[in-house]
């Protein structure tokens, strides 16, 4: 076979061998936040959020999700499902790029996204907002807020819930302070299957684990 | 001999199957996925606690020494091995970018990079077992055909470190650095009975128990089996009535059995292994007897290896583990000793026999936020580097030798910005037989964005002359020692570039030159017309590698590189001998049930190299298929592997040794496993 013709069949070779995969593989989330978009449902049912929040039975059960979303079309079987006879339904936030301290500041944009942030029941924070962390958590700080994350750290700073990795197993930790705080009742069922559970915290300005 | 329109309708044929395949099977895996979901949200909490997580996002979490490279790796699990029906390091190497293999039907060899000279041993690899180094104290070359100490099927994943790692690791870590972590007693979990047949007669057994106790002791034990009884060959260049006309029967059996076992019990591991190697060598090699099968290579390796390891949590983690290894080469060479036409058959005998103990301390230590240190010291004691050599007419050489060596190192991994890392690391060694050699290593690692990753890295890397090398002779009647030879020394330029496409989609692109000196050839002396061992050449080479990478949960997983190379010698400019300019390999994974049935395709092309004889063996491109089962019958595995698809005639370059310039290799082969899990 002439070299010329051999590099063709080569380089077509290389390029169509992939394509496939690729088309198909557009709309598939990676397992880890198959999994974990699993286990937000299932944290739905085992937190119970205080009577003001639940005032209206109409109202459905919001999932927020704060950052660069990682979980693709992982929650579409939610569409059908309720929890507390309740519908639930993901809103999706995007990233978050100047958070001023002081409420009249904000435009009225920035405004209506933290409106609507404090409206979910849980809100996941996704790793892209590693660093704005503790200012996302104090926004939604007397809202009943539900906070998730897989970050390292998340719990020190004062999130609920946060998830780790072991053995190729998905694990969470949970701050019962920061529960409290958030005037959130965790069920012992959960707080039972824990890998760690923080029931106090140490002073600010202690290093960070 | 095939025309070039067969060859090629050949390889379009193979294009077109993986097209259809994948094509068919999209729709399949849309509706797959879905129903996956589904199921996931009807677990409840404990059941989800149980799900295992194919792809990890972030940094992946590799072996300590390895974290720290910032060199490309390439990952090859036990996963892909069984869905390509990989049966030997040799076939798990072949596969990864950048790397060739060649058999002479002895023994198997690697090439990296454009670098595999016939006659050479694979001394140019660093070959680890769950971090012990398994080249043998007296050639210092890794097992990485039938000869491995691990069956494959205990392999948990392979990592291969392309680039120089004497820095961290010491001698041999010349070209790569190839790690391979054998399966827990966890991943076993029970009683595994295999049973394997192929071509050629060939039949493999394994019995395997590992278990995970209740007060937290973790145990594997695994013994095989395997005996083939090779092939009826053909060598033209014996095509003599004297010489049975180039038929050598009987002449290609090959035969091995290991053992393995690893406890560990908190922070302890204790591993064992053994293994021992028969292999007939129908080539003749050395001017041996033509179709005696008495002319035989036996290997048999084994080491105990203890191993303690603890993290003190914000202080440091230390690894200590002390380890005896031992060696025994034997080979059986049939000469006609006779002058006259009588002849007169001797069975001259080799014996190389190595005895180590040794140990190794190494500590990791987050200093500050910006700044972790790794640093160690590894010893080895080589209480035996024996060679002999003798048969029934005398003993021709009986070198018995005794040599220390240590190490120390240390390296900084330097977190300059959070997207800048420096990595610095050196390491001396010292050698009893030569003296002391000093390799630094210096890698900028830049993330530009969570998708993007920016490598540079330059390093120095060493291999110290073997037993072999520095001793080896038969009483200065053709071949004579030479204990003045010095390390052969590598310096290697890369810069890697790393790319996330989209979902599970990655692509690299990287540019690698290297440079070595003091290469060890046996070459002739002109003064007294003997063969020695010296520190004679020089080779340059350049060239760039293209990999793309793509790994889904629903089972699909896709590999596909490409590297052109320019290997050459300094002094005459020549392009190396067994130096392939490009290598192209694509490796797809699909599944065809869910979770159940998977085709493992894999295709790889060599193009042409030059022999020793000057002359070329042409280009070649094998196919690969197998077709894995699990849990059609619950507890049971089955694949169904059919190697050189297409039954591609092509061969590898013959050594000094040989009377073939070119040796060829098999022709399609089938291999059938079933595995049964109590």
């Amino acid at each position: 076979m002439t070299s010329a013709r051999s590099t063709t069949l080569l380089i077509v070779f290389l390029i169509v061998l992939p394509v496939p995969a690729v088309v198909w593989a557009e709309s598939a989330p990676t397992q880890e936040y198959q999994i974990k978009a699993a286990f937000l449902y299932n944290f739905l049912k085992f937190v119970d959020w205080p009577k003001e929040k639940m005032a209206d039975s109409n109202e459905p059960i919001i999932i927020g999700i704060a950052g660069k979303d990682p979980f693709g079309n992982a929650f579409d079987p939610v569409r059908d499902k309720k929890v507390k006879n309740r519908k639930v339904v993901v809103k999706r936030f995007g990233g978050f790029a100047e958070v001023k301290k002081s409420g009249e500041n904000r435009n009225a944009e920035v405004q209506r996204q933290v409106t609507a942030l404090r409206k979910c029941y849980l809100l996941f924070i996704c790793s892209s907002e590693e660093k704005k962390l503790k200012e996302i958590i104090s926004l939604v700080k007397d809202h009943s807020v539900l906070t998730v994350a897989d970050t390292k750290g998340f719990l020190e700073s004062g999130g609920v819930i946060n998830f780790i990795i072991q053995e190729k197993k998905v694990r969470f930790e949970i701050n019962t302070v920061a529960a409290k705080r958030a005037k959130l009742e965790i069920r012992s069922k959960l707080l039972r299957l824990a890998k760690r559970v923080v029931r106090e915290e140490a002073p600010q300005g202690k290093k960070d684990k | 001999m095939f025309t070039q329109r067969n060859s090629l309708t050949r390889k379009y044929l193979s294009v077109l199957i993986l097209l259809l395949m994948s094509i068919f099977n999209v729709q399949m895996f849309a509706q797959q996925n879905a129903d996956k979901q589904e199921d996931l949200f009807e677990m409840s909490v404990e059941e989800l606690m149980e799900v295992p997580v194919d792809t990890v996002h972030g940094a992946s979490k590799y072996e300590q020494k390895v974290t720290e490279a910032p060199s490309s790796v390439t990952i090859i699990t036990a996963d892909d091995i069984r869905k390509h029906g990989y049966r030997t390091l040799a076939d798990i190497l072949r596969s990864v970018r950048s790397f060739y293999t060649f058999y002479d039907r002895n023994y198997d060899y690697v090439g990296v990079r454009g670098f595999g000279r016939p006659g050479d041993y694979d001394t140019r690899i660093l070959l680890l077992l769950d971090g012990h180094r398994t080249n043998d104290n007296v050639n210092e070359a890794a097992a990485i055909g039938g000869d491995f100490i691990l069956d494959v099927d205990l392999i948990e994943r392979v990592e291969i470190i392309r680039g120089p790692g004497s820095s961290l690791y010491g001698a041999n870590a010349f070209f790569a650095v190839v790690n391979v972590v054998s399966k827990r007693g966890s991943d076993v979990q029970g009683l595994q009975v295999s049973g394997d047949a192929a071509s050629h007669g060939t039949f493999k057994e394994r019995v395997s128990y590992g278990s995970k106790f209740e007060n937290g002791l973790e145990m594997l034990l695994s013994y095989s089996n395997y005996d083939s009884d090779g092939q009826r060959l053909y060598f033209e260049e014996f095509d003599d009535p004297s010489t049975n006309n180039g038929v050598a029967k009987r002449c290609d059996a090959e035969q091995y059995q290991n053992l393995f076992s690893k406890l560990s019990y908190g922070d302890f591991t204790l591993e064992g292994a053994y293994t021992s190697r028969e292999k007939r060598i129908p080539t003749a090699p050395w001017d041996t007897v033509f179709n005696d099968r008495r002319t035989q290579s036996i290997d048999t390796y084994g080491f105990v290896n203890l191993k303690y390891e603890h993290e003190f949590e914000d202080v440091v983690e230390v690894m200590g583990r002390v380890y005896y290894a031992y060696v025994r080469c034997d080979g059986d060479y049939v000469w006609d000793y006779s002058e006259d036409d009588d002849p007169w058959l001797v069975v001259n005998k080799d014996r190389q026999k190595g005895d180590s103990v040794g140990g190794e301390l190494q500590f990791v230590k987050e200093l500050t936020k910006k700044h972790k240190l790794i640093w160690g010291t590894e010893y080895q004691d080589n209480r035996r580097q024996d060679q002999k050599n003798y048969d029934i007419t005398g003993v021709y050489l009986d070198d018995e030798r005794e040599s220390e060596q240590w190490g120390i190192y240390v390296q900084d991994e330097f977190k300059v910005f959070n997207n800048l890392i420096f990595n610095a690391g050196v390491r001396y060694d010292d050698y009893t037989t030569f003296g002391g050699s000093t390799n630094p290593r210096l890698g900028l690692v830049y993330n530009h964005s969570e998708k993007t990753a920016l490598k540079l890295l330059y390093g120095q890397a060493f291999r110290a002359p073997s037993a072999y090398e520095l001793y080896y002779n038969d009483g200065d009647d053709t071949q004579k020692a030479n204990p003045d030879l010095e390390p052969e020394a590598i310096k290697t330029y890369e810069v890697v570039l790393e790319q996330y496409i989209g979902r599970g989609l990655w692509g690299s692109v990287a540019g690698f030159m290297y440079d070595i000196d003091d290469l060890i050839s046996l070459e002739t002396d002109p003064a007294d017309d003997l063969l020695v061992f010296k520190n004679t050449d020089e080779v340059k080479a350049k060239g760039l590698e293209l990999e793309l990478n793509g790994k889904w949960d629903n089972g699909w997983r896709a590999r596909a590189s490409y590297t052109f190379v320019e290997a050459e010698d300094e002094d005459t400019r020549h392009t190396l001998s067994n130096s392939p300019k490009h290598l192209a390999k694509a490796n797809l994974i699909v599944p065809l049930l869910k979770d159940k049935l998977f085709m493992g395709i894999e295709t790889l092309y060599t193009s042409k190299v030059k022999t020793l004889a000057r002359n070329r063996a042409d280009a070649f491109f094998i196919t690969n298929l197998t077709i894995f089962s699990e849990n059609l019958i619950k507890g049971l595995q089955t694949s169904v592997s059919i190697y050189n698809l297409f039954d591609e005639k092509y061969g590898n370059p013959g050594s000094g040794e040989h009377a073939q310039d070119i040796i060829d290799q098999n022709g399609r082969t089938v291999w059938v496993s079933a595995t049964y899990h109590f």
